[in-house]
């Protein structure tokens, strides 16, 4: 389940979330009213958010594990590692696990990311059937077993997956772009692997990473729902004391960041679009540049269909469906990217329209109307950024995991009004330049070997 | 999975979060409240205009959609993709208001916009602070009526939506399969055309064929106003009547029925795209629901699929790639909530170099043995379980649930509709799926699509 979640029975296919950069507030709380913060005994940050109009509580245990963890030359073992959790535990094996999951109704699942590996669980809230799916949930946390021959298999799936992914461009592109931009800071691996890598990978490694990494003092756990405080904290017993322990400390990367340089790569690959990404290296969490450059990103490529590359590469040329840009703050410093795909006879065209629109943003910077416009959004959508208890539980954990303080959402609409053209247009100059841009472009070689074709 | 929905706005990617606007029917028909907050209410206009909202006070926002009753299964001849085509021109002007300037409005409120076109219909969204209201409901009125399709716009559109043509399908070697298995599973039907079009049809549309879907289909009598979150129903009406009122109602062109025949045997089409991964779809035709009380038949089919794929423990994955380990992955499901014909399917991909004549013989035999020996209680109350559950689940989200109402009613039925038919699912005996096995999977006639890796040249 951990590795193929499926929401045949329970959800509508819909994911209408941008959850960005933990951005977004409003004054008034109107549900999950009761939010307490606390450390467990063993040492685990916990915040609980109640929320009681549905019968339902989600939880998520974020460990710091993510593809930045993975050993060099083993990369994909944090990845495989979350994989396996559900395979097998002393008690029971993946069978039992996915059997017992079923009799509940709840779902378990994965969000992986460089930073993390995160665990959630999604459970009706009644008494039996919450405490039973709690309890299995702590069981593949804490004791998963990982038995060579499920090992294998899974290894095997991962390879598969892996020959796949090099077959699309647009991962093709991203990993270029990855590479280039992070040299030999963890940040330029998305934990996927390689089939080398993940063939070396043991059962001695997995138990490793996880007695390593899910420990209780490396670990947030985030609940919101119908429950009271006094069951929050005893889920939040349960699951952190069952950890195994180690030392106290998060583990965190001890590499200093990169500083990208200029740089145009050109890789020829069977496809009908070009796949274009321009990137450089952005910001962290907590940042105290984030929020001007989050919102000058929103005018430049952010979302809504009104940004500068969404009007001059789709409303004005056609050419393109999407195009967009984001900044993804990460424990260090991670990617700003603009990406895009267009037809590959334009390619060119298109790669130095978007150079010379960034150019001009780094430059000039926005205008007043384009800034008073941004911040209504980001102020005006912190409603729709917490509408419901999977969208309270992205928001709160990120601020669980990132050491944010808890009533960061509250003053969000007060500094977001605070801000101005001067600070963005200040902050964009100081922290973007096209000397640090990365441009990749992947397309059909007899379009590459004529830059000006 | 297999009903796509093609949307106006590649909304972007913040980190790892994508808008993903797939919607499987199998969802749909399982997802329902539990015990909803409000009641639905339903009202309708003298111009023949469906309002259909659903109160939930649990945050101050909105979803506000429009759906109109025409997608993909009303297009003729030569102008596959019209239906999607007029989907992103309902953003590019109207009389009073410039290209984008829809969007802009909904975005400095901080709300989001966006639009979906599907076989059998099309839906226009907005999701905003509940105070908001009435400007969605303005907006969307005024594009019902006076949308104005000009050349500039119309070409400009025409570009984006090949380019989405080509990112969906023809460099998707996924988008590629479904398209071919679609057209090889009816020779008549037009669920048979890809929703995004032709490229050829495309390249060939006129600003003609738009105005005539405009004219033919956007009139209040084919469409629903659908909400739910915080709003009140009354003020919802009186909004409705002061922007939507004023819209006349127009007689509907007729709609045939374009059946498909009855298939003569098996078909199959290979697809060579640029993948290492061997895959195959397979379908099977059966019905789909049509009377929501007195239908058994699609409530067994769809308990069936979740018997074979709707949990961590169901029995093909369970079998295909955990135990056997031939399978890299496996999916069935059922699609019998739509204008147009039922249908189920089954799809895999080998691991590693394996055959995929392996894995037909041992989803075969599964069949087999469900036919023979049935279905325990038990284990079909492990799907069951996953129904109940769901229906709580996806109340979590007011567009989920103005989604939900907005489709039923789109497809002919009513917008709470899903409690009824949960209530049949629960009914269904292990003897219904046992029977419902045995006559549609078993010496069936079945169309299958093949992936197949390109040669290198």
């Amino acid at each position: 389940m951990l590795s193929n979640i499926k929401y045949h029975f329970t959800s509508l296919h819909w994911y209408f979330r941008v959850l960005t950069v933990l951005t977004f507030s409003y004054s008034s709380l109107t549900f999950g009213q009761t939010r307490e913060q606390w450390v467990t005994e063993s040492g685990t940050k916990v915040i609980f958010v109640q929320s009681v109009n549905l019968p339902m509580v989600d939880i998520v245990v974020d460990f710091s594990a993510g593809a930045a963890f993975d050993p060099p030359g083993k990369e994909g073992l944090a990845r495989l590692t979350m994989r396996m959790l559900d395979k097998g535990t002393p008690e029971n094996d993946e069978h039992a696990i996915a059997a017992r999951l079923a009799a509940t109704g709840s779902q378990m699942g994965g969000n992986f990311d460089l930073d993390r590996s995160g665990v959630s669980l999604r459970s009706l809230s009644y008494e039996e059937t919450l405490a039973t799916s709690v309890r299995l949930f702590t069981e593949v946390l804490s004791q998963p077993n990982f038995p060579q021959s499920v090992v294998d298999r899974e290894k095997e799936a991962l390879i598969t997956s892996i020959r796949e992914r090099n077959t699309r461009p647009a991962s093709v592109a991203s990993r270029a772009l990855s590479e280039a931009l992070f040299g030999q800071h963890p940040y330029r691996s998305s934990g996927a692997g390689t089939e080398t890598t993940i063939q070396s990978l043991t059962v001695d490694d997995l138990v490793y990473f996880h007695e390593r990494f899910y420990r209780a003092s490396n670990a947030s756990i985030t609940i919101v729902g119908n429950l009271t405080l006094k069951s929050a904290e005893s889920i939040a017993r349960q699951l952190s004391e069952n950890l195994p322990v180690g030392v106290s400390e998060r583990e965190s990367l001890e590499v200093t960041t990169p500083v990208s340089s200029q740089q145009e790569i050109v890789i020829p690959h069977d496809t009908e679009q070009a796949h274009i990404r321009i990137g450089m290296v952005g910001i962290q969490r907590g940042d105290p540049d984030h929020l001007p450059l989050v919102l000058g990103n929103q005018i430049l490529g952010g979302g809504g269909m009104t940004s500068i590359l969404y009007d001059e590469l789709r409303e004005k040329r056609g050419m393109t469906y999407g195009v967009g840009s984001y900044f993804n703050p990460l424990r260090d410093p991670g990617p700003f990217v603009i990406s895009f795909q267009t037809k590959q006879e334009q390619a060119w065209e298109a790669l130095d329209i978007t150079t010379e629109i960034l150019k001009n943003f780094i430059d000039n910077g926005p205008n007043a109307k384009q800034v008073d416009q941004a911040k209504r959004y980001f102020i005006g959508a912190f409603a729709l950024n917490v509408d419901s208890n999977g969208e309270l539980l992205n928001y709160y954990s990120n601020i669980n995991f990132y050491d944010l303080p808890l009533n960061y959402i509250d003053s969000f609409s007060d500094r977001v009004t605070a801000v101005t053209v001067d600070q963005i247009k200040d902050a964009i100059k100081r922290r973007m330049s096209l000397d640090k841009a990365v441009s990749v472009i992947v397309g059909p070689a007899k379009l590459l070997d004529e830059p000006n074709g | 999975m297999f009903k796509k929905e093609y949307k106006n706005n590649f909304a972007y990617r913040f980190a790892t979060k994508f808008l993903l606007l797939v919607s499987s029917f199998a969802a749909v028909l399982a997802v329902t409240e539990a015990r909803s907050e409000g009641q639905i209410f339903k009202h309708r206009l003298s111009n023949g205009l469906e309002i259909v909202v659903k109160p939930d006070h649990r945050s101050p926002v909105a979803a506000v959609m429009v759906w109109y009753r025409a997608g993909s299964i009303d297009e003729v001849g030569g102008t596959t993709g019209i239906a999607h085509l007029l989907e992103h021109m309902m953003f590019q002007g109207t009389e009073t208001l410039a290209p984008g300037e829809h969007a802009k409005k909904i975005a400095a409120t901080g709300g989001r916009s966006n639009a979906f076109t599907s076989t059998d219909y099309t839906g226009y969204l907005q999701e905003l602070h509940s105070s908001e209201l009435e400007l969605a409901i303005q907006l969307e009125a005024d594009r019902m009526r006076n949308l104005l399709l000009q050349d500039e716009e119309f070409n400009n559109e025409l570009r984006v939506v090949m380019e989405e043509r080509r990112q969906r399908v023809d460099d998707n070697p996924r988008g590629l399969l479904m398209e071919q298995l679609a057209s090889a599973m009816y020779v008549s039907h037009p669920y048979r055309n890809p929703i995004v079009g032709w490229m050829n049809d495309l390249e060939n549309l006129t600003i003609q064929d738009a105005a005539d879907w405009y004219d033919r289909w956007y009139v209040p009598n084919n469409a629903a106003l659908v909400i739910a979150g915080d709003v009140e129903t009354d003020e919802v009406v009186r909004l409705a009547e002061k922007y939507f009122g004023v819209i006349k109602e127009k007689q509907l062109p007729v709609r045939k029925p374009q059946e498909e025949p009855r298939r003569l045997g098996n078909r199959t089409v290979t697809v060579k795209a640029n993948t290492t991964m061997m895959s195959q779809i397979q379908a099977y035709a059966v019905p789909k629901l049509k009377d929501v009380a007195k239908d058994w038949e699609p409530y067994a089919l769809y308990l069936l699929a979740g018997v074979l794929d709707g949990h961590a423990a169901a029995r093909l994955h369970k079998r295909m790639v955990l135990e056997e380990r031939i399978a890299h992955s496996v999916s069935v499901s059922y699609d019998g909530l739509g204008r147009g014909p039922g249908a189920f399917y089954v799809s895999y991909s080998p691991v590693g170099g394996g055959k995929l004549s392996d894995l037909d013989n041992s989803w075969k035999d599964e069949i087999a043995r469900l036919v023979q020996d049935g279905v325990s209680e038990t284990e079909l109350s492990l799907v069951k379980a996953q129904v109940i559950a769901g229906q709580v689940f996806s109340s979590d989200s007011v567009l989920g649930q103005a989604n939900r109402m907005g489709r039923m009613w789109a497809i002919g039925f009513e917008p709470d509709a899903p409690e009824a038919i949960n209530e049949k699912l629960r009914l269904i005996t292990p003897e219904e799926v046992q029977k419902v096995a045995a006559k549609y999977l078993v010496n069936a006639e079945t169309v299958t699509a093949v992936l197949e890796p390109k040669t290198s040249k």
